[in-house]
């Protein structure tokens, strides 16, 4: 009984201790005011809450969680056998946001986020979320990484949620690009013991002429939800691309922005999601044209199978000024069953005149034709069926340019729709 | 070797064979004629096993075996197949992963070992060579923007790899130049042999000029209603099928 009342409080409570108390990072007085409000004004959010209409995050909460802290199971975190595909790379271990372990080459800088607070605390964020209100009031720990220019091989970040009852908690990092560097990130995000609630908000600035790819991955997310926010500061003719993978969590949510500084910035986006069970993958983007002679690209497409859902809110924002701008955006997804769910929201508001951007979205099954032209020549079924998804999911795949990663990230794919046909 | 019984087949409400009987025995080529919507795709399209037609009467047996039972693929795997009126494109599966993959489905049916990646790669250039299929479309999606000719072509280089016992040609000559005809019905000689047989449905009498059939059947409104050796296909292009159609209703 005692725990039934704590468990529907849990969304009070972190609200209450949101706004009431001091929060952990050095945040400028401003920003915590900005905060405030903006919890006030949203609070956890619900079905009510036009941004998070389908992810009703208040009951999540909820229904999952006990604890308005992450407090780490062990001491050591061993890093997992199964991913050493990925040895040799530089590696960073989070766990519960805080950096356990880094092992990386001179170009690469880790500091705390507090360092990076104390010298800028007027950190941004969207002032219409209140999750990411809710990270930075909330967030206990998380990293500044700092990306010089001779970076070789790409970095592995092992985002780590591991606590012993299953908690909320919240991490602010910020990743810089020096101007003219080129580097790869990899997210694998990792769920061990008590099944928590993640509340991240990674502030990312490309610098002049900088290239920057992300990769994430919630495969080991396993039973685990969260609340992923990615939002990208783009200077001039920088480049920065972001793929995610969301083939395991239980209930994820990626938002990701990207907004142009300046002149001939790129920004792609790319994402494959594969629900089944009763799992929630929901994708929010937001690519903000503001200068000039940018591009963006956005690709997502996924598979819903069983009871699973999937969102994708895709917003390309072309401003006045930004004329000769180039924007793409493609969502596409492929139904399973008859309870399966999409729903697909691509939105374009132009407000420049001498631009390019088209968008385009398509729900279907699987192409019987396709199917049969396969099992005349012998394939059976469940292999064609693969041989289709794995065709579908490709052109998402093929976008992560680093080999050794997009072979990771392709079997881990081929791995999921095994288990979906 | 193939045995069909009365087959009678319909999609949706509306049928369309209403009691083939045909037999097949190995080494033979038989071409099916007949007017447009007379059944002929419906006939090859339920052999290959498409799901969206449904048998209602008759058998179909394929040495020995009631071929009716078994899946699309367990087909390809006894010795069918299927040359498409229409091949599909497939987007983002390489001709090459495609046909690997078939290969070496179609050896473990048979009780075969996978074919080592070398020794695939021979026979696939082999075959590949036997109707002048570009190297380069090797390296391409399934039939992704192939032209019409190689699209043709394509098929009979699958199953040229696929070694059938019992292939059926579904108007193979639609779309194809006098070239590229003569290109796939070389192809087709160069594989025939004793033990294998061909099933030739086509709407005209010059592909015929190449690949001589044994036996030539008129099918009309869901049935055979005439059979005859290779001097009836050349009856048929001189004197059309209305001639044909009066008998039948006379």
């Amino acid at each position: 009984m005692e725990n039934t009342l704590e468990k529907t409080d849990i969304s009070q409570r972190l609200l209450g201790k949101a706004l009431g108390q001091k929060p952990a990072l050095p945040l400028s007085e401003n920003t915590i005011e900005k905060a405030q409000s903006v919890l006030k004004k949203f609070g956890i959010p619900e079905v009510k809450n036009e941004r998070y209409k389908y992810a009703n995050i208040k009951n999540i909460l909820n229904k999952t969680v006990l604890e308005t802290e992450g407090i780490s199971a062990r001491e050591n975190y061993p890093i997992a056998d199964s991913l050493s595909v990925l040895n040799g790379k530089n590696m960073l271990v989070t766990v519960n946001g805080k950096v356990v372990k880094q092992e990386i080459s001179e170009a690469f800088h880790i500091g705390t986020i507090q360092d990076y607070l104390a010298y800028e605390p007027q950190i941004s964020f969207d002032e219409a979320d209140s999750m990411q209100a809710l990270a930075l009031l909330t967030a206990q720990d998380g990293f500044h990484l700092k990306i010089g220019r001779d970076t070789t091989e790409p970095l592995i970040w092992l985002n780590i949620t591991d606590t012993k009852t299953p908690s909320y908690y919240a991490t602010v990092n910020c990743i810089e690009s020096a101007a003219g560097s080129a580097a790869e990130i990899i997210e694998i995000r990792i769920g061990r013991n008590a099944a928590s609630f993640t509340n991240q908000y990674t502030l990312v600035k490309t610098h002049e002429h900088a290239t920057l790819r992300m990769a994430a991955t919630d495969e080991n997310l396993h039973s685990f939800s969260g609340v992923f926010t990615v939002h990208g500061i783009q200077k001039k003719g920088s480049t920065f691309s972001h793929s995610i993978l969301g083939t395991g969590a239980s209930f994820m949510r990626q938002n990701i922005s990207a907004e142009h500084e300046d002149e001939n910035c790129h920004t792609e986006l790319n994402g494959f999601y594969a629900v089944d069970g009763e799992r929630h993958a929901d994708f929010q983007t937001v690519v903000k044209h503001m200068f000039p002679n940018c591009t963006s690209d956005e690709m997502y497409k996924g598979i819903a199978a069983g009871k699973g859902k999937a969102i994708f809110n895709g917003k390309v924002y072309v401003a006045r000024d930004a004329q000769k701008t180039n924007a793409y955006q493609s969502n596409k997804n492929i139904l399973l069953s008859d309870e399966a769910l999409i729903r697909s929201k691509p939105e374009l508001e132009i407000y420049a005149d001498d631009v390019k951007c088209s968008h385009g979205s398509t729900t279907g099954q699987t192409d019987t034709k396709s199917l049969f032209y396969l099992r005349s020549r012998g394939i059976r079924e469940k292999e064609a069926q693969k041989m289709l998804m794995l065709a579908f999911a490709g052109d998402v795949l093929d976008r992560i340019s680093n080999e050794s990663l997009r072979e990771y990230f392709s079997s881990v794919a081929e791995n999921k729709l095994m288990q979906l046909i | 070797m193939l045995t069909i019984k009365n087959l009678h087949a319909k999609i949706g409400d509306k049928e369309i064979l209403k009691g083939i009987n045909l037999e097949v025995k190995p080494g033979e080529i038989h071409a099916i004629m007949g007017p447009n919507g007379s059944g002929k795709s419906t006939l090859s399209a339920v052999l290959a096993g498409k799901e969206e037609y449904e048998v209602t009467d008759g058998e179909v047996l394929f040495n020995g075996k009631n071929l009716l039972d078994l899946a699309p693929e367990e087909r390809a795997g006894e010795g069918i197949f299927l040359a498409f009126q229409y091949p599909v494109e497939i987007p983002g599966v390489s001709m090459t992963n495609f046909m690997r993959t078939a290969v070496n489905e179609i050896r473990q049916y048979r009780g075969q070992d996978a074919l080592e990646a070398k020794d695939f790669l021979k026979l696939s250039k082999e075959k590949q060579a036997l109707v002048e299929l570009d190297k380069k479309l090797a390296g391409r999606s399934v039939n992704e923007g192939f032209s019409g000719g190689e699209k043709k072509r394509n098929e009979i280089y699958q199953m040229a790899m696929l070694e059938p016992t019992l292939s059926v040609l579904d108007e193979t000559d639609s779309g194809l130049d006098i070239d590229a005809l003569r290109i796939v019905a070389d192809g087709v000689n160069k594989l025939r042999n004793e033990n294998n047989a061909y099933i030739v449905i086509t709407h005209y009498q010059r592909l015929l000029d190449y690949i001589v059939p044994d036996f030539v059947h008129v099918l009309y409104n869901g049935k055979i209603v005439k059979s005859g050796d290779k001097n009836l296909a050349l009856e048929l292009e001189e004197r059309g099928y209305d001639h044909i159609k009066a008998e039948v209703t006379a």
